[in-house]
């Protein structure tokens, strides 16, 4: 009964990630909300609430972990990156080791890949291929990205690749990292690493570190983490502050249209980036 | 809303499709800003509760990322504590905050007409303790205001101490609001912390002095009357 309910509407034909060295048991492509939502309930992995919405717990991790968040010290980002507490350097060969061990761990297991786009407008989005080991962190990036139309994904590329697998666990005294659980930026491979942690916000925020990068370096857009609303007549609203200024609130209001509350970026006369994401702390 | 699974005691956050918001635009595109507002809650009370920014101010507030909180809830500890992110958000910039200030002042210079407004949504009448939270009804007026225009043709004076445009009317609002030395019943106490807290902002920016232009040094707060 349950591998019956794994298998409805899997596209694994669009996807072939053996060429990565990646041999998993099962892959589950491009499934929409209901399919993984079921499965993750089919899995154990989560319960509905008296809504219907989805609970799931992700564990020891509740939040990002700074710390353990490292960017490749390559011929890219060597002198271009402002290196200090929030932007640890780690070297290549550091991040060849686990992206080895990471995909050898994945042999034999089942796995939720999905393409999605980082940014709303076309211009400038970047193509997303993101590898999970459960159904629920794939839905969260069907919630946060944005979702290729059937004709997109027929001709999808593969630029950037989120590797997150809660399950691999770094040994600091062998790999080079801090701590068992690890995020890991690479801007030449474009890929990123997070192993340990099953905080699904690692890959939203991931993401955002990279168009951090690559708006102003290469297309001179300026990325703001701020919240974007739109009046009847076209004017557009940008709020700044820290969390508990009142960001939320304020930029909801019923008389204008609400552009998205976390992530913008200023291109000369739009604004792009990602699909709504609401984290509101209770 | 009942959870089926113990919630976290630390954190319980929610993802949803941009879809389940009623008014959400989709795509998520719009053209330039007209306005822009950096919010902050300043529990000392000291910054106005809308002032206009110049180029200048814009970038030196964007790299300052300034808010404070009310610590903890600790007997006795009433004293806020200050926050500055640059760009309001620092853990997320790869690159150097002024490289972000510099674009923003940019586009600025190419769309003069974009206003930039400091909003404090913090403490008014004094600090936290003895003064008290912003009405958010006011604050609703004040950035309604802006974003009509009412605000383009009042009148304004520049802040003691940080120099940002006060707006001395506004539809909505209470004329004395909008200057808060006139809302503290101690006026020495107010330049007093006004002054502590222009140093808060200038040893914080310390760290990206040696990487800022000239325009957004010029744009600090005074540290002395």
């Amino acid at each position: 009964m349950i591998m019956e309910r794994l298998d409805a509407g899997s596209k694994s034909d669009l996807i072939d990630l053996t060429e990565m060295g990646i041999i998993a048991r099962k892959v589950y492509f491009n499934l929409d909300n209901q399919t993984l939502t079921q499965q993750t309930l089919d899995l154990g992995q989560g319960k509905l609430n008296d809504l219907g919405a989805l609970c799931v717990t992700t564990g020891k991790f509740t939040g990002r972990s700074p710390k353990d968040k490292f960017i490749v010290k390559d011929s890219i980002t060597a002198h271009t990156i402002d290196w200090g507490d929030v932007n640890l350097p780690i070297s290549e060969e550091v991040f060849h080791n686990l992206y080895t061990k990471m995909k050898a761990f994945l042999q034999g297991k089942d796995i939720w890949v999905r393409h999605c786009f980082a940014g709303a407008d076309k211009n400038y989005r970047i193509n997303v291929t993101v590898i999970n080991t459960t159904p629920w962190a794939n839905l969260f990036c069907n919630n946060l990205f944005i979702s290729p139309s059937e004709e997109e994904l027929s001709s999808f590329e593969k630029e950037w690749i989120i590797l997150q697998v809660p399950e691999f666990l770094a040994d600091p005294a062998v790999d080079g990292t801090r701590s068992g659980n690890f995020t890991i930026l690479n801007f030449t491979e474009k890929v990123i690493l997070i192993g340990g942690s099953a905080y699904t916000g690692e890959m939203k925020k991931g993401i955002f570190s990279v168009l951090n990068f690559i708006l102003p370096h290469q297309y001179n857009i300026l990325p703001m983490h701020c919240s974007a609303n739109e009046g009847k007549d076209g004017d557009v609203s940008l709020f700044f502050g820290l969390s508990g200024t009142g960001k939320t609130t304020l930029s909801a209001d019923a008389n204008r249209s609400l552009i998205g509350d976390d992530e913008h970026g200023w291109a000369e006369g739009r604004y792009l980036i990602s699909k709504e994401v609401v984290t509101p702390k209770s | 809303m009942t959870f089926p699974i113990p919630p976290s005691p630390k954190i319980t956050r929610v993802a949803y499709p941009i879809d389940y918001i009623p008014n959400a635009k989709v795509p998520s595109l719009g053209g330039n800003p007209k306005n822009i507002f950096f919010l902050t809650c300043d529990a000392f009370g000291i910054l106005p509760p809308i002032a206009k920014l110049t180029k200048a101010q814009a970038m030196y507030h964007f790299i300052s990322g300034y808010t404070a909180k009310v610590a903890g809830t600790e007997v006795g500890v009433t004293e806020p504590q200050t926050t500055f992110s640059a760009c309001f958000g620092r853990v997320f910039l790869p690159l150097h905050p002024t490289q972000y200030a510099e674009l923003l002042g940019e586009k600025l210079e190419k769309h003069p007409d974009v206003n930039v407004w400091l909003v404090n949504t913090g403490w008014t009448g004094g600090k936290y303790g003895v003064g008290k939270r912003m009405n958010l009804k006011y604050t609703r007026a004040m950035i309604n205001a802006a974003m009509r225009g009412d605000l383009d043709n009042v009148e304004y004076v520049a802040h003691e101490v940080f120099g940002v445009l006060k707006p001395q009317s506004c539809p909505g609002v209470p004329a004395e609001v909008l200057n808060p030395r006139n809302t503290w019943d101690d006026k020495e106490e107010y330049d007093k912390q006004a002054i502590e807290l222009a140093k808060l902002f200038v040893n914080n920016f310390k760290q990206y002095e040696q990487h800022a232009n000239e325009e957004i040094l010029s744009a600090a707060p005074k540290t002395t009357l």
